[in-house]
């Protein structure tokens, strides 16, 4: 009997609780990897301060949470979004060769400069701080959810 | 892991002011080199630096994507000057010699210029860093 009970134990935790732990980490691993994503794109613009006629490049996170997430029924995603940011251009006023559906806008700069480069570095640099920010409230989320779940497993 | 990305694009950056900072030194230990022609008269080297896309790379072995490269350097088209100076053992046949183009204000200006944008890329490294060291921490918890 006992082998046997072990046996559905286990079962049950490969099917029914691998999907719940998934479930429970989807959104904040979702949320990460696209945070990454945005720190990427700002480093990138870093790295290009000094190229000509570079273009500063973001990312519309709320956008992009909403399509990693899919056709989610729930209210909270129900917002739609067209810029994050006044300084960004919406889906709708950007020409039909910008690639929209990657959620990557370009930033229109406060004041332009000669060689057509558009990152103004102290802007990228404050960017870049606040998606490090970003990023380490979703690590904390991450953390307290980590340890919630071991505070379960142990019984405490 | 896309930290290895940030890391690459600011490596990228990094390597391309260092060039922009070779490139001033060179500049401003030539300043007062004097030449007998106009046309080998030496010249400020300007490093053009181009954006690298996502999926391109260095070179071809590099796994470095995206970032910034150098793309070419060119000449400075500043007039070169024509000093009178008959006694000099490199004057043409009319006493003149041709000074180069660097001026040394401009070059100290890009050097900082150049060590500005290379500090940042230090800190974006930096700060990637730090975050990948903390996400890993989370199989500690």
């Amino acid at each position: 009997m006992v082998p046997a009970l072990s046996l559905i134990a286990i079962n049950y935790f490969q099917t029914v609780m691998a999907q719940t732990l998934d479930n429970y980490f989807a959104f904040n691993q979702a949320a990460m990897s696209l945070k990454t994503e945005r720190l990427e794109v700002i480093s990138g613009n870093i790295a290009n301060a000094s190229t000509p006629g570079f273009k500063a490049k973001d990312l519309d996170f709320a956008s992009l949470l909403k399509k990693s997430f899919g056709k989610t029924t729930s209210a909270e995603f129900d917002v739609e979004m067209l810029a994050s940011h006044s300084s960004h251009l919406g889906y709708s006023n950007l020409p039909k060769w910008m690639n929209v559906d990657s959620g990557i806008n370009y930033t229109v700069p406060l004041s332009p400069s000669l060689d057509d480069n558009t990152v103004e570095i102290g802007v990228e640099q404050a960017k870049y701080a606040r998606a490090v920010i970003d990023y380490q409230a979703s690590l904390q989320f991450m953390e307290s959810k980590i340890s919630g779940l071991r505070k379960v497993l142990k019984g405490e | 892991m896309s930290f290895e990305k940030i890391m690459s694009i600011g490596g990228t950056g990094l390597n391309a002011q260092l060039v922009r900072m070779n490139a001033t030194a060179s500049n401003l230990a030539n300043a007062g080199v004097v030449s007998g022609s106009e046309d080998t008269a030496f010249r400020a080297q300007r490093p053009v630096f181009a954006t690298l896309l996502a999926g391109d790379t260095v070179n071809e072995n590099a796994d470095v994507q995206g970032g910034v490269r150098v793309d070419r350097i060119v000449n400075d088209t500043k007039p070169i000057e024509k000093i009178y100076e008959p006694g000099n053992a490199l004057a043409d046949e009319e006493g003149y010699v041709f000074s180069s183009n660097v001026k040394e204000i401009e070059e100290l200006i890009d050097m900082l210029d150049a060590s500005r944008a290379y500090q940042n890329n230090v800190e974006v490294i930096n700060t990637a860093k730090d975050l990948l060291s903390k996400t890993l921490d989370l199989i500690k918890i």
